[in-house]
């Protein structure tokens, strides 16, 4: 540990490794702040799904490269090495309470590019440790961030009794962010809503569909529950998530019921947790502009971007070199424009190109439509034809709405009583519509 | 007093980010409650996805 670094890193996922690597390898120190002893151990519940890389995603287009064993964003000149397993997965089917079905992919895998690649986090971590470890960053484990004093051209980041000194640091510290809170960003966002998850790696889990993400929406106790179940990059595990924005719903009892349910019984027949995670979020709209005092926010900190870490990954690169950039302004004494830029990427490509209200709406749909009947009859009637290949959930929120538009006429003759429900949420934001459900 | 029922938790670290006083930390990867901060909000006992926090009431 060295007395002063260049810029302190809160948080070791994958955003704050690779705001270090970018760092790191411009020739600047850089301390890496987690609160785990391991920053590999994964304990919050996470898709470990990777998405889609098969068209371009924040600007950017992702891949896996197999022949060297790297993930590469081919627009940012991104690469850095992940050793460990990778599954393709084709197919997402999205149940509804009376088992409708919706389903993205048509099922022939080998002429369509996969809509996710299943991956494993513990070993991107592992894998990102090491290569950043070549470019000397300091990685304090056990060590969590407590406060932050600013003074003049430094900034202490305390963490129980150790000080870290810096001129600039950068917040990785993912959802719920203590950073944000403490700059005061959260009192211009707006809080939409709780999500509260637990998930568990399962064996022994008869999926309806092989390599395809199954997705469901039901009802525990009259409030309503997703189920997402993702294959795990290697071997027969799966990945099973229950989340809810209700508060009250108890999910330890919730997986009992729904494994033991009829609907999803044969699936869950035989199979046995090995693992548990959860977490809890408070859903706010993005950060606007995430540079304040000195400190920028990337990945999860800022905006939300659930069930996929690409974002974590961009924001978390481009982020650190920006700062990397700006050390260089200063030590050369020009005209500083490099943190601008970046923030202009944030807000045009990032925030505004991937609206978050499209994104909600994937949590939205039980308050859209109120109540299981009308769900099913919506998935039945939207389910008659499979959509594109893509578990985007910006583009499939535009598929699903499109459709649902062009029957509308349909609707009108058979049930009259569901058009006007549909009509009466519709031309609302999803985030206004979960206020409104939530707060009753 | 509010403590963490170590059994059940799962170290998610959400009651940490989500408390108003700074007052649960992470040691060793265990979750604790600093009970001189702790001012009983019960807000991690709110959020708290497998219900580990739990509320005791004090002894008047």
């Amino acid at each position: 540990m060295k007395e002063r670094y260049d810029v302190t890193v809160i948080g070791a996922g994958p955003a704050g490794l690779l705001a270090a690597k970018a760092l790191a390898q411009n020739g600047f120190d850089v301390a890496v702040l987690e609160r785990k002893q391991d920053p590999a151990a994964i304990t919050r519940a996470c898709g470990q799904s990777l998405l889609p890389p098969n068209e371009y995603f924040f600007g950017d287009i992702f891949h896996y490269n197999e022949r060297d064993k790297r993930f590469c964003f081919s627009v940012s000149g991104l690469s850095f090495p992940y050793t460990g397993p990778v599954k393709s997965l084709y197919n997402w089917h999205m149940f509804s309470p009376g088992m409708k079905k919706m389903q993205f992919g048509c099922g022939e895998e080998k002429k369509t590019a996969p809509i996710a690649l299943s991956y494993d986090k513990d070993v991107l971590i592992k894998d990102l440790l090491r290569d950043i470890a070549c470019d000397h960053v300091d990685v304090c484990a056990g060590t969590e961030y407590t406060d932050m004093q600013f003074g003049p051209g430094t900034i202490v980041v305390k963490a129980g009794e150790k000080a870290f000194q810096s001129s600039f640091v950068i917040a990785a510290d993912g959802t719920n962010s203590r950073v944000v809170q403490k700059l005061g960003y959260n009192s211009n966002r707006r809080h939409i809503a709780n999500l509260y998850v637990q998930s568990c790696f399962i064996k022994g889990f008869k999926p309806p569909h092989d390599n395809a993400i199954i997705t469901a929406v039901t009802f525990v106790d009259e409030k309503p529950v997703y189920l997402f179940l993702l294959p795990r990059a290697e071997g027969d595990e799966w990945n099973f998530i229950i989340l809810t924005l209700e508060a009250g719903v108890d999910l330890t009892a919730a997986y009992d019921r729904i494994t033991k349910d009829a609907r999803f019984a044969a699936w869950f027949k035989a199979a046995k947790k090995t693992k548990e995670f959860a977490a809890i979020e408070y859903i706010y709209s993005p950060i606007q502009r995430p540079f304040r005092n000195n400190v920028l926010i990337v990945g999860d900190a800022g905006a939300c971007q659930e069930l996929e870490c690409l974002g974590a990954m961009l924001t978390g690169w481009k982020g650190g070199l920006a700062i990397a950039a700006a050390l260089k302004e200063q030590e050369l004494g020009i005209m500083p424009r490099a943190i601008a830029q970046y923030e202009d990427w944030w807000l045009n490509t990032y925030i505004k190109q991937y609206d978050y209200q499209d994104y909600l709406s994937i949590f939205g749909i039980a308050y859209m439509f109120s109540k299981p009947e009308v769900i099913d009859y919506v998935f039945g009637l939207m389910g008659d034809e499979s959509f594109p290949a893509t578990f985007n959930p910006y583009r499939a929120v535009g598929l699903l709405g499109g459709r649902l538009q062009s029957l509308m006429p349909r609707i009108m003759q058979e049930r009259p009583d569901i058009l006007q429900v549909l009509a009466g949420t519709m031309s609302l934001f999803p985030s206004d519509i979960m206020g409104q459900t939530l707060k009753k | 007093m509010v403590t963490i029922d170590t059994s059940v938790c799962l170290v998610c670290g959400g009651c940490i980010d989500l408390c108003p006083k700074t007052a649960i930390q992470m040691v060793d990867d265990r979750v604790y409650v600093i009970q001189e901060k702790c001012i009983q909000c019960k807000i991690c006992v709110q959020v708290c996805p497998v219900g580990a926090p739990r509320h005791i009431e004090d002894a008047a």
